[in-house]
């Protein structure tokens, strides 16, 4: 069975107002769980529950390494991705060559996360929620 | 090719030769073993463990080098270790290599003992170190 090891190739990009940074060099792990909620309309003489998707929602979580300093995922990156600022994130998995799939969203910052083990590498955690519609589904859009 | 554990090695030579160090073991400092009949104290070093620990797309690498001070006496072999650890002791950015940042460096274990070759005693004691690149 073919195996897929991830992330070699990876692109991630926040775009703001302040133009577009480059925070894939860091990262240790990015996940990206999207989820619908559902509406129960199971009938009264049902004998099992039925539901219908209403909502789709995602909220991705990136994890890296901060140098402590300016950059790469220091200060002047962490500014950028204070609570309640927004941007688009952009990630693609095998990279922006094109054809390559990309993906897309429109976030607000909902949690921002260093932390500080002693004597060991500081990390920076990155809750970002999806606002809106997916700017690019990378299973069906590409670069 | 860059030949990134040799520019590690020369990393580690030139901070031990530029400590208060050097007045006790002079420039006796050797990778991995000592020509024949040098004289004691001097300090052997060599990396021992660890490589690239492919965590981040950034080529990180995470190494354990052991260093240690061979004397004629137990005294020389920790008195040497001693000027070592002051010389590797500061946590981080004690390495200069091109292209990269020494993000930390920690002593470890520890270690000592004595070898008897030709009836001959050769105290030793170090420690291990774990020393952390990341390419800028």
């Amino acid at each position: 069975m073919p195996k897929y090891i991830g992330g070699t190739a990876m692109s991630i990009l926040w775009s703001d107002n302040s133009g577009t940074m480059d925070i894939t060099q860091q990262y240790t792990k990015l996940t990206a769980p999207w989820q619908t909620d559902l509406t129960e309309v199971s009938s009264g003489s049902a004998l099992a529950k039925a539901y219908l998707p209403t909502l789709k929602d995602m909220l991705i979580t990136y994890e890296g390494y901060s140098n402590g300093k300016v950059a790469p995922l220091g200060t002047a990156e962490m500014a950028r991705l204070e609570p309640q600022k927004s941007g688009t994130f952009i990630w693609s998995p095998f990279g922006t060559t094109s054809g390559n799939p990309k993906w897309a969203a429109f976030c607000y910052v909902k949690n921002a996360e260093p932390d500080y083990p002693y004597a060991d590498k500081v990390t920076f955690k990155l809750e970002l929620q999806v606002s809106g519609e997916l700017l690019s589904d990378g299973n069906t859009s590409s670069w | 090719m860059t030949d990134f554990a040799g520019s590690v090695d020369a990393a580690l030579f030139s901070k031990l030769t530029t400590t208060p160090g050097t007045a006790f073991y002079g420039t006796r400092i050797y990778n991995m073993q000592a020509p024949e009949g040098v004289p004691r104290p001097y300090i052997i070093f060599s990396q021992i463990a660890g490589g690239n620990d492919n965590l981040t797309p950034n080529d990180s690498n995470d190494l354990t080098y052991r260093v240690e001070c061979v004397g004629a006496t137990r005294s020389d072999a920790a008195t040497g270790n001693g000027y070592i650890q002051q010389a590797l002791g500061s946590i981080q950015y004690e390495l200069t290599v091109t292209n990269y940042s020494n993000y930390a460096l920690q002593r470890q274990e520890s270690f000592s003992r004595v070898d008897n070759i030709g009836g001959t005693q050769y105290w030793r004691r170090g420690d291990n170190y774990r020393i952390r690149f990341d390419h800028t």
